[in-house]
């Protein structure tokens, strides 16, 4: 434990800063947890989904005779019968179409064609095998650039409007004013990279348990969901069932990280399955259906350039991305950004000028999008920038540490105001940068490369001081589908001086029951132990919209932080009222009022919990119950400097992280233990990226990735160890200063790895190779270097 | 993916070429493969097995055979779905037969389009090492029916069973050995 906090609880009430263990973990660690697939209900059937094996086809028939002719099959449901009740497509969350289940063609392999309903899961899956589809092959696309080129076939004909595969154009900054500046740059550095397609890979997969009572028409949905309020609308709209008879049950959920944001076509054919037969059904997804056709992320072809000027300033930034959407733009995001929050590719530097222009297109691979464990597309622009100064230092001949500390955005200009339009909100760069190379002696680090390179050994150190955006956001300019993205939160104190806290966000293993409770803990003083979380259950807590883009902190987290000052407020009442004062010169400290001057008078929360039911004054209400919706002024800009020295073998290409320094500043840390295994995930996830995780397509469409065996995860032992530290720099707007921390290691790690690689790599001028850097990429890159 | 193989068969250009002709008995030679109905117009119904690793797929399905007489050449394409695993195949086969004296070399190239679950097995290499064995297979047992005595005992002859299991680890074992091979060589080079 590295990070110093200074509560001002004591530990008994367990407030702010206070690294105690997570309540949740109770459960987990006894295997006790409530997951989607634990849920059994009364004559509950079971569904397995019929997936295409080919990538563009046209479906000419399905033949399902057999399998409805098995014992045990209850039904059979295409995308035909879908048809006939107007549900064989849907909306997605980036306001295009989605099938539900294929009518006419199948446009990536995976694509859901049709599902059976058993009496069991076995049944089900073997009765899929027995449908038999004849398809007619079509050309098949998985490049965006691919897809617009001339005479591409027309992926998305099912849209009357489309002649070509283009999702969108997008665009941001100012054009001119970046030409300008380019035009009067002494030099000019660029890059060109692939953020290959990877995929959050949750350890529960998704799934659903729908359960439709046909007498009340009462819809419950058991899911897999980040957001379960959003979805609740979603499922309104899509079936057209009265919203207050859907109620949407999000239980212990293992691992997000954008995955369960998306609404899935089985949780739709499950629910109009359960409507059909009138029985609940249970639908889980296998590992390989998860990654095949569930929410994939990144899949970012960039070019960027930075302008300078001979002093090493960066004077301008210009960048162009084709993005690669799959058959169907489903990406979870701000509808007015159709890029996600790229155009936060200036990152922590200071220059006037920045251009960005997004182009998405269609392919025939699986749709989706998600911002995985980020901020709608902020891991695909940290990494870029990051990138492209690394490279710069080099052009410039500056050290890249020496070459960020120059252009750093300065603590007195904040809040900044970025070339694309962003307000960061605080920051001190430099010093989050100082302190890791103080822990990393990186002067010492440097001398040691040298001396290494000498004896024929490759040492490189890679820097990435990015910054984030995240907690989306204000209600002026952020929306998913129309909903606004404020948070909400819901705190109601019992007689007795316990409390219970609903929230409208959802926690995949972030630990909400206790940072949330952590928070009302620090601002009402009731102990920790004392308050429940309640979470997923729309039925049950207040309408939110959902834990993705590290906003759960910002937003809900800072709607706790109101709703229990609200509290207090009337509880100050409260206690003038008990000991016959004015409330003004009542004094605070957690858990009790005082009079002014005489420290012994006292009453605590619990006496005025107790007498909020039981003895109120006059004028007021009774009860010690509200609900805040909190409506984020700004985003928070969380940052950091993450150091890592690799040692690269020029034989082989492998490489391997010597260290790993990560100083993080999320502004104030609510529960340190907790935030430090938030990092800690992310790094790891972030060097998986770096090293070994893609998702790649033959040239048929075939998905390579399918498998754990495929794709790669890091395990205990290829992954390195992190030396953690920490700044601290409130965000001036969120009521408890905190910025939010769940993205931050995935989001600005995977540039420090790869730029150690291409650092141990730079004098033989190599300054780029595509991740994941593996050893015969590395390899191949040092052997063309050597060519010339 | 394409593929391609030669093999030698020592026996006479003309030998080989009939033997070519006797598709069920070429079809027996070949591990996982049968031949079910004869369609008549160069055009056979059968099937054909195969077991990798995990997976084990039965693509049904046509293939038609269109031999070049004059030019001791021909293709084959065929077509096939795996029903219970939801892989489908094509296969687009050019073979062509040239001979020298007692021997006959035989070149084939093969294009194979494999989707569903059988093609997200991400290792080209291992696929195209275990094609290799299944020719060599087909090869041996080719030499088999060639040197019968009689025709009863040529029809006994069928390919082994070196599919499924054995087959996969026995091109493992070929590719691993090759990169182990490789990585001493390496050390060889790099040991002062």
């Amino acid at each position: 434990m590295t990070t110093t906090s200074h509560p001002k609880t004591p530990p008994e009430i367990g407030g702010i800063g206070h690294s105690i263990r997570r309540h949740e973990d109770a459960r987990f660690i006894q295997g006790a947890g409530n997951y989607v697939d634990d849920i059994e209900l009364k004559g509950m059937l079971h569904m397995a989904i019929l997936r295409s094996p080919v990538a563009h086809a046209k479906i000419l028939s399905i033949d399902t005779s057999e399998a409805e002719a098995m014992d045990g099959v209850v039904a059979v449901v295409t995308g035909e019968l879908m048809a006939q009740h107007n549900l064989a497509w849907m909306p997605t969350l980036s306001g295009d179409t989605q099938a539900v289940l294929a009518t006419d063609k199948v446009r990536f392999q995976g694509q859901e064609v049709a599902a059976v309903i058993a009496t069991d899961s076995y049944i089900a899956r073997d009765a899929v095998s027995m449908i038999f589809v004849d398809y007619e092959e079509l050309p098949v696309i998985t490049d965006p650039r691919q897809a617009m080129a001339e005479g591409a076939v027309v992926i998305r004909d099912d849209k009357e409007d489309q002649t070509d595969n283009l999702v969108y154009d997008w665009e941001s900054g100012d054009k001119d004013l970046t030409d300008r500046a380019f035009a009067e740059a002494d030099k000019v550095v660029s890059i060109e990279t692939h953020y290959p397609r990877s995929h959050p890979s949750p350890l529960e997969t998704c799934g659903a348990v729908a359960d439709v009572d046909p007498i009340t028409g009462q819809v419950t949905v058991y899911m897999t969901s980040q957001a379960p309020h959003a979805h609740r609308t979603v499922f309104a709209l899509v079936t057209g069932l009265p919203e207050q008879n859907i109620r949407i049950i999000s239980p212990d959920i293992g691992g997000g990280f954008g995955n369960k944001v998306p609404v899935y076509p089985g949780y739709v054919i499950a629910t109009a399955a359960s409507l059909l037969i009138g029985k609940p059904v249970k639908w889980v997804e296998s590992r390989t259906e998860n990654l095949i056709s569930t929410g994939f992320a990144r899949d970012y072809h960039m070019k960027g350039e930075l302008a300078l000027n001979s002093e090493g300033r960066i004077l301008g930034l210009r960048s162009e991305i084709w993005s690669d959407q799959g058959a169907f733009f489903s990406d979870a995001q701000p509808t007015k950004f159709k890029a996600g929050l790229f155009h936060i590719v200036t990152g922590s530097y200071d220059y006037p000028a920045a251009h960005v222009i997004a182009h998405g297109a269609y392919t025939n691979k699986a749709p989706g999008g998600v911002a995985y464990r980020c901020s709608f597309r902020v891991t695909e622009a940290s990494y870029l920038i990051e990138r492209l100064v690394q490279n710069a230092a080099y052009e410039i001949g500056m050290d890249p540490a020496e070459f960020r500390s120059l252009n750093f955005i300065k603590p007195e200009q904040f809040p900044y105001h970025s070339p694309t339009g962003f307000v960061y909100d605080s920051g001190d760069y430099e010093a989050a940068m100082r302190k890791a190379l103080g822990i990393a002696k990186y002067e010492e680090l440097r001398e040691e490369q040298k001396a290494a390179r000498e004896e024929g050994r490759l040492i490189g150190l890679g820097l990435a001081s990015f910054t984030e955006v995240v907690g989306a956001g204000g209600s002026d300019e952020y929306d998913i589908l129309g909903l606004k993205m404020f948070d909400s939160a819901e705190l109601r104190i019992h007689p007795t001086g316990k409390a219970i806290l609903k929230l409208g966000v959802r926690s995949q293993g972030q630990g909400h029951e206790t940072t949330f409770a952590q928070i009302v803990a620090e601002e009402l003083g009731i102990p920790v132990g004392d308050i429940k979380v309640v979470e997923g259950d729309t039925d049950n807590t207040p309408y939110g919209l959902g834990t993705y883009a590290s906003r759960s902190t910002p937003v809900a987290g800072a709607a706790t932080a109101v709703i229990s000052r609200m509290l207090r407020e009337k509880a100050r009442k409260i206690a003038a009222h008990l000991m016959e004062a004015s409330p003004d010169d009542l004094e605070w400290e957690p858990g009790k009022f005082s009079v002014a001057g005489s420290p012994d008078k006292f009453v605590t929360i619990q006496d005025v919990a107790f007498a909020a039911y039981t003895n109120m004054p006059p004028d007021t209400e009774y009860g010690l119950e509200g609900v805040h919706y909190y409506d984020p002024p700004n985003m928070t800009y969380p940052f950091g400097t993450y150091v890592v020295v690799v040692e690269v073998d020029p034989e082989t290409g492998v490489w391997n992280v010597d260290r790993m320094v990560a100083v993080d500043d999320c502004g104030v840390r609510i529960n340190p233990m907790i935030v430090e295994g938030q990092i800690q995930g992310g790094l790891t996830e972030g060097f998986a990226a770096a090293a070994m995780q893609w998702i790649t397509f033959d040239e048929d469409g075939n998905c390579i990735g399918s498998n754990f065996m495929d794709y790669l995860v890091p395990t205990a032992w290829e992954t390195p160890r992190f030396e953690l530290d920490e700044t601290v720099t409130p965000s001036p707007h969120h009521p408890i200063g905190a910025k939010g921390v769940g993205e931050s290691a995935t989001v600005g790690s995977p540039a420090a790895y790869v730029n150690a690689v291409i650092d141990a790599l730079a004098h033989l001028g190599v300054r780029n190779i595509d991740m994941p850097l593996l050893p015969d990429r590395v390899w191949s890159a040092i052997q063309d270097a050597k060519k010339g | 993916m394409k593929i391609s193989h030669e093999f030698e068969v020592e026996r006479p250009i003309e030998r080989v070429w009939e033997a070519f002709q006797d598709v069920p008995s070429v079809a027996q030679c070949l591990p996982g493969a049968s031949i079910t109905e004869d369609k008549g117009d160069n055009v056979y119904a059968g099937a054909v097995e195969v077991k990798l690793g995990p997976m084990n797929a039965k693509f049904e399905g046509e293939a038609t055979i269109t031999p070049d007489h004059e030019n001791h050449s021909g293709s084959i394409i065929g077509k096939g779905v795996d029903r219970s695993g939801g892989s489908r195949g094509q296969v687009d086969v050019e073979y062509r037969l040239a001979g020298s004296g007692e021997h006959t070399r035989v070149f084939v190239d093969a294009d194979i389009k494999l989707s569903g679950a059988v093609a997200q097995f991400g290792r080209t290499g291992l696929i195209e090492e275990m094609s290799k064995r299944l020719i060599d297979e087909l090869v041996y047992c080719l030499h088999g029916k060639l040197d019968a005595e009689t025709a009863e005992e040529a029809a006994a002859i069928e390919a082994g069973d070196v599919k499924g299991i054995g087959l996969f680890f026995s091109s493992l074992v070929t590719w691993i050995g090759g990169l182990v091979k490789r990585l001493i060589g390496r050390m060889r080079k790099t040991t002062p």
